[in-house]
């Protein structure tokens, strides 16, 4: 073990973790993921690589439909130690006399790639799969990273919010007492709503009364919905009776166990789990919207923190982070979801039964979200500045 | 005539970017990069593009970037990935040069690179991009790893790297650091400078002030607890020069780091294998421009006073402390570990 190990023999076996990490950044693999023991396979990389195969099978079938089974066998040879993103490209690859791959061969040998290298027998595909492979892997490190777009370029403003009230119906949410996470919610829903739409904005509600609203339907509404952002709207439970705190929750990856364990329960009956999240998250989920979802959760968790505290100044600021909720995957525009309070501790939960802290935590949301579009475009809302960031922390 | 590999370690940062070389030389620089806004500029300034304090000076006739958002290269824009390159540029060609103050052959040196810990892979791609042309060789490695490494905190210790953009932390257990071991939290020096602007824009609404200036009183006033003494800072109101008191300002926007630093060290150690836990208690480092807040070394001790005692050092030199951690890895790396990054022979550093 390392207690053992003497100092230069420790600083090899970092040195070649770091090493180990680097070549993983360079052929896009998952760095920094913890080792695993001797004798143990790691087993997410074939997940993942079946979890793109699933999602990409019907696309694949609608272009090698004449050769799917042949195909298919190419698709599982490449599952044990290659790439998702490889196994995708070798269906073109190796599909010479196929119409329906022209565009994928065009493709490749526009990169400098030969669909199926003259002579090759098709039998012999452990040989040009491996070829291809070599290939393909020259062409990864020629790809260039896609540049991520300024959302200056565009004169983007929020005029429509959709507020996400968690629960509801038959799903009651945490509760103590007869004091239910459903009802809390609703409730600064609610009030959210009235407080955004006197700020000029058009608010959209995933539910308005006590019913139960699947998470894929209220995903469905807030796109259907065309809404510019998104808040969805949670009481915590952690455990203790001592602990508090509020967070604010934008969409990315974890590696927080209990945060892992939170997302599970919330985004329980989904159709997924959080491993396929976590891998293909970590893979494919760059983009300008979690940069604005940050902004977004930012903002509003400030102009909670700030006000929060002046009716309840042991709140603990559990900070902004990032998490997996099924709502916040499936939305198509910057969302957030705000853990407002925390139901298990007993003055929390004292105070979220008072009109005055659900007041006080409503403004606070509202607050945030209009110190977000302003921030987009100054001016573009009829009371900005007053309710803003800086007011709220000046009462601290 | 061929010569030795440089080594060097860098440390880029969101606040300031610093190089150590395995010949001894040092330089820091304020992460700032401009470029003259037109003909005018260009001519009163007579440079193409300005770095560090020299920028932030010029900064009104320049078209001024702070490319490194949370310590890696901000994306979304090509201006910001010039901006890294050329800060790149002025660390390498500042302490790469030969006795005769020749510039080196990039082919010649090894560079050991430190970014946040949870840093993306396409920042760190983005940074390859930017490294290219300018190192032969090329290593990237996680900065609170690259601090342990320095300060040979390798077994047993809790590196807790605060600076302007991130906070890193790092458990150190004897292996390579993997997801379970580190975390990084947003909220960082740079976040005390938006509290305390707010907090002093909305006391003070007719005091002019920037944030360079925030920046400077965090760096000069900064305390968590009890002040020494009262903090005032002379602003102009109205034009006219006057003081005003930030001591109630300071202390609460310095206080918001202390919630997510303790949770996170907690949480942190709270994972180490329990025989161990008492170890790391007792071997916290602080590291970090951040970490230099007075005070936020014994509120992180009051926490664990909770958990049974532990002692956190505050390394109270942090300028250097990355940079010369990358230096101690590129020192110990040996040729195979490098990646290279196929520099043509001829091409030269800009001077």
């Amino acid at each position: 073990m390392s207690e053992n190990l003497p100092p230069h023999r420790l600083k090899k076996t970092l040195l070649e973790g770091a090493v180990t990490n680097n070549v993983q950044v360079i052929h896009r693999q998952f760095p920094n993921t913890k080792l695993a023991a001797p004798g143990k396979r790691d087993l997410r990389r074939p997940l993942l690589a079946l979890i793109v195969g699933v999602l990409f099978a019907p696309f694949v079938a609608v272009a090698v439909s004449p050769r799917l089974t042949e195909q298919y066998a190419t698709w599982i040879y490449w599952l044990p130690g290659t790439s998702a993103i490889k196994g995708t490209l070798a269906f073109g690859a190796t599909s010479p006399g196929d119409t329906g791959t022209v565009s994928s061969r065009g493709d490749l040998e526009q990169h400098g790639l030969q669909a199926n290298p003259p002579g090759q027998a098709r039998t012999d595909r452990g040989a040009l799969v491996a070829s291809t492979a070599d290939r393909i892997e020259d062409l990864s490190l020629r790809f260039e990273e896609p540049t991520r777009l300024d959302r200056k370029i565009f004169d983007l403003g929020v005029h429509r919010v959709i507020v996400d009230p968690g629960h509801g119906g038959a799903h009651s949410g945490t509760s103590v007492g007869n004091l239910a996470e459903k009802e809390i919610t609703l409730d600064i829903g609610l009030r959210v709503r009235d407080l955004l739409e006197e700020s000029g904005l058009e608010v959209f509600m995933t539910r308005v009364d006590d019913t139960t609203v699947e998470l894929d339907d209220r995903i469905a509404f807030a796109n259907d919905s065309r809404g510019d952002v998104f808040l969805s709207i949670h009481v915590n439970w952690l455990g203790a009776r001592t602990v508090r705190g509020i967070e604010t929750f934008y969409l990315g990856t974890t590696t927080d166990p209990e945060i892992s364990r939170r997302a599970s329960v919330e985004n329980r009956n989904s159709g997924y789990s959080l491993t396929d999240f976590r891998s293909l998250l970590d893979g494919i989920y760059v983009d300008l919207r979690r940069d604005e979802s940050r902004e977004l959760a930012t903002q509003v968790h400030r102009a909670m923190l700030g006000a929060i505290k002046q009716q309840n100044p042991k709140v603990r600021d559990r900070g902004v982070k990032q998490a997996p909720f099924v709502v916040l995957v499936g939305t198509d525009m910057p969302a957030i979801l705000a853990e407002v309070s925390a139901i298990n501790n007993r003055e929390e939960a004292a105070l979220l039964r008072t009109d005055a802290y659900r007041a006080t935590i409503a403004n606070a949301l509202a607050d945030g979200v209009v110190a977000y579009a302003e921030l987009l475009q100054p001016g573009s809302l009829s009371e900005p500045a007053a309710t803003t960031l800086p007011a709220q922390l000046n009462r601290l | 005539m061929s010569r030795a590999p440089l080594k060097v370690g860098i440390d880029l940062g969101t606040s300031r970017s610093s190089i150590s070389t395995s010949e001894g030389k040092r330089h820091v620089v304020d992460s700032y990069v401009g470029w003259p806004v037109d003909l005018v500029a260009r001519k009163v300034l007579q440079q193409d593009v300005l770095i560090g304090q020299q920028a932030i000076e010029k900064r009104t006739m320049l078209d001024l970037h702070r490319p490194l958002e949370r310590g890696v290269i901000k994306e979304g824009s090509e201006k910001e990935v010039e901006a890294v390159r050329a800060l790149l540029e002025h660390l390498l060609s500042s302490a790469c040069k030969t006795e005769e103050g020749a510039t080196i052959d990039p082919a010649h040196i090894h560079a050991v690179v430190g970014v946040p810990a949870e840093a993306l892979r396409s920042s760190k791609q983005q940074l390859r991009k930017s490294m290219k042309g300018l190192v032969g060789s090329l290593m990237i490695v996680s900065e609170p790893f690259a601090v342990a490494y320095g300060l040979e905190a390798l077994l047993h210790s809790l590196i807790i790297d605060a600076g302007a953009g991130t906070v890193d932390f790092c458990t150190m257990n004897g292996r390579y650091p993997t997801d379970d071991d580190q975390r990084t939290l947003s909220n960082a020096g740079d976040s005390v400078d938006d509290v305390l602007y707010s907090l002093v824009s909305e006391r003070y609404p007719e005091a002019a002030f920037s944030r360079h200036m925030i920046k400077g009183w965090k760096e000069d006033f900064s305390f968590i607890g009890t002040p020494r003494e009262p903090v005032s800072v002379e602003v102009p109101v109205r034009g006219k020069p006057t003081r005003i008191d930030i001591t109630n300002e300071m202390k609460t926007a310095c206080e918001t780091l202390v919630d997510p630093l303790c949770d996170t060290m907690i949480e942190l150690i709270s994972r180490v294998e329990p025989e161990f836990q008492g170890l790391v208690r007792n071997n916290v480092i602080l590291a970090g421009g951040t970490g230099l807040i007075r005070g936020l070394g014994g509120a992180l001790e009051r926490t664990l006073a909770e958990l049974g005692g532990g002692r956190v050092r505050v390394i109270q030199d942090p300028v250097y402390v990355g940079a010369d951690g990358g230096l101690a890895i590129a020192q110990d790396a040996s040729a195979s570990e490098w990646e290279q990054l196929g520099v043509p022979s001829s091409q030269r550093l800009n001077a």
